[in-house]
């Protein structure tokens, strides 16, 4: 028992900390430092993490406790949700900065379809860790996406 | 498959009365978005009105007010009392650009005052040793230049303000525009104060304290103390007694206002009037005579870099300018500064280091390695010293610079960047700068960082324009010709108060750079 909610604790720790040090995790990328920039003086990367991490949890309870069927606990259902969570939060996170950008008349199209690629990798990633941190409590899928 | 899954979802929302929940939630997203997107929108207008020029000026608040007047509720924290609290909206707009990329300072030039240009107080002095400067036989130089700086205002003259000052601050009697074509200004304020004592207590104190937040105050005085009794003639007295007046009127000013203190010179023909000869010598030469300008730190910034007061901040096209320096406690200059990556002078090599650099001026270096033969390394940087009210010969002064690093450091030499030294590829940063630093370490041992201050200095040209003793005037020394009896101690007494309000040194910018291995 408290092993999940050691579980819990981290994947809320993981995605607070994703979200205050977005700035910081982003600009680690290497992307263009003049789309960085714009990213920057926008406020972009918190609202993206923001939105990303709030997909992800939002997606996560859906499945396990929402939907929360047996019929629905193979780990390629998980993988629907997972696909379901990659379609939302970076097309949502791909919104922000082009609505942003193109009522400035900027065009930054191909660095964000690069930023695009990370917002894919970063939901997968926390996707993984927020299923591991709330699928105890879940009762028909608590095994999903792997076995206890 | 799809069917299950709706399924599940409704009933879950409404079979558990969830709707509510929901509802809410989509109300707040919506309601944080409207007000995000006011923010926004703020935001937006605040860079399309000063990203590109960072300035904010009259028409620019104009816009940022209407904006906000007609979004009121969504801008609580800029409302103070149903008004437009304009320090809280200008410290809004700093905050913002500081946070930018690049960082930018703005200037808010006649934003949040309700006037586009402010407001000029003159106060010109009267005394017995000042009328002669205006002489009718001279050349005209003391005139010309008073009239200079009032023809240089912007604005509508009639805003300004004139007194005449001695043994009191009185009104000058005409307009502005009376004063500027009068053919004889101290004749025309015959009879005004006391012409034998200067009350300089009460001078400075107007000056000072009469300054309000829109105004700029400015003294045309020739600078000689004077004490209210005559029979004094102990100089040790009388310096002391200056410095004491000074320091003590100073004393709670120094810390919101700057003084911008001119030296000029002029024909004087006429009786000049020695501390120990009441009844004055006759004397026909050159001699000096001062502007001081004062007014709040923001308001002597914007005095050098805004494009209104282009003309009126030229203070070394006025005729007999001699020298100039500006009193104040605060770093009140930020110049552009940048690396230059390519320069005969370098020696050495480094890389920019773009994680750390702000827009495209270059203060962080990486790979930075030392010339293998020698060890040393040297470093160029292009510096903008423009809109300083700093002479170029105390700003190309290296003694006038402290430098420090972990490494031994100097500054080898300060020049104007000439045609010559602009090439392909330091174009960029040459034509924002007006300058080429060059610092050289004698060694680079581990990643450090490099901190250049241009130490605001008691200037030697004060210690080299006062006189002890002015009772000779026809001296073979010729010293009397660009001295003045008591300078010395009346400004110290401003100087010591700045000095006062901090531990550390007085400086006029410091610029900062990181040198990674």
């Amino acid at each position: 028992m408290i092993k999940n909610f050691i579980f819990l604790a981290l994947g809320i720790i993981i995605t607070v900390l994703y979200v205050i040090f977005s700035t910081e995790i982003y600009e680690a990328m290497n992307l263009d430092p003049a789309f960085m920039d714009e990213m920057y003086n926008a406020h972009l990367y918190s609202t993206i993490a923001s939105t990303i991490a709030v997909t992800v949890w939002i997606v996560a309870a859906v499945y396990y406790y929402l939907i929360n069927s047996v019929r629905f606990s193979r780990w390629y259902h998980w993988l629907i949700m997972l696909l379901l969570a990659i379609l939302v939060a970076p097309s949502i996170s791909i919104y922000f900065p082009f609505s942003e950008f193109s009522e400035e008349g900027k065009d930054y199209l191909m660095q964000l379809l690069q930023f695009n690629l990370i917002n894919i990798g970063i939901t997968i990633l926390l996707f993984i860790i927020v299923s591991f941190s709330v699928r105890w409590w879940s009762t028909n899928c608590r095994h999903t996406p792997i076995p206890e | 498959m799809l069917k299950l899954v709706f399924s599940k979802i409704v009933e879950n929302i409404f079979g558990h009365n969830k709707a509510l929940c929901l509802l809410l939630c989509i109300v707040a997203i919506s309601f944080t978005d409207c007000r995000n997107s006011r923010q926004r929108d703020f935001d937006r207008l605040l860079v399309s009105l000063a990203a590109e020029d960072g300035v904010v000026d009259y028409n620019d608040w104009q816009k940022i007010v209407e904006y906000i007047s007609s979004n009121a509720a969504h801008f609580s924290q800029f409302m103070k009392d149903d008004e437009i609290d304009a320090e809280s909206v200008k410290q809004y707009i700093s905050d913002m650009f500081a946070n930018r990329r690049p960082s930018k300072d703005i200037l808010f030039d006649g934003a949040g005052t309700g006037k586009e240009f402010l407001t000029v107080k003159l106060y010109l002095e009267r005394s017995g040793s000042m009328i002669p400067y205006d002489s009718s036989k001279g050349r005209g130089e003391f005139k010309n230049s008073i009239v200079s700086i009032l023809n240089s205002l912007p604005g509508n003259p009639e805003d300004n303000s004139i007194f005449i000052v001695n043994d009191g601050v009185f009104k000058y009697p005409k307009t502005f525009r009376d004063f500027i074509t009068d053919k004889n200004i101290f004749e025309t304020t015959k009879g005004i104060g006391n012409a034998s004592y200067t009350d300089f207590g009460c001078i400075l104190d107007s000056v000072l304290n009469r300054n309000g937040a829109d105004d700029i105050s400015i003294l045309v005085s020739d600078m000689i103390y004077s004490t209210a009794d005559v029979g004094v003639v102990n100089t040790d007295k009388i310096f002391s007694e200056a410095k004491s007046t000074t320091q003590a009127i100073m004393k709670n000013m120094a810390s919101n206002k700057s003084i911008l203190f001119v030296k000029l010179n002029s024909s004087f023909i006429g009786t000049y009037y020695p501390y120990n000869q009441p009844h004055g010598v006759q004397y026909n030469g050159m001699r000096p005579y001062y502007i001081m300008i004062v007014g709040d730190n923001a308001n002597i910034k914007r005095l050098a870099s805004s494009d209104k007061y282009k003309r009126f901040s030229q203070l070394t096209d006025l005729k007999g300018f001699e020298h100039m320096t500006l009193f104040t406690h605060d770093k009140c200059y930020t110049p552009y500064y940048s690396v230059l990556l390519s320069d005969n002078d370098m020696i050495g090599r480094m890389r920019a280091d773009h994680k750390k650099n702000d827009g495209d001026a270059i203060h962080a270096l990486t790979s930075v390695t030392p010339d293998k033969d020698s060890g040393v390394l040297q470093i160029v940087l292009s510096v903008n010293f423009n809109d300083m009210f700093v002479e170029e010969s105390y700003l190309t002064d290296i003694n006038n610079y402290d430098i420090e690093s972990d490494d031994p450091v100097e500054i080898t030499s300060i020049k104007a960047i000439e045609k010559s030294d602009i090439t392909q590829n330091n174009r960029e940063a040459m034509e924002k700068a007006t300058h080429r630093v060059v610092l050289r370490l004698k060694k680079f041992s581990h990643d450090q960082k490099v901190t250049i201050r241009l130490k605001n200095k008691f200037q030697q040209w004060i210690i080299d324009s006062n006189s002890d003793d002015d009772s000779r005037p026809d001296a073979a020394d010729r010293r009397f010709a660009s001295t003045t009896f008591s300078l010395q101690p009346l400004m110290e007494g401003i100087y010591d108060s700045y000095a006062a309000l901090s531990n550390e040194s007085l400086d006029y910018f410091v610029i900062d750079l990181f040198l990674d291995k």
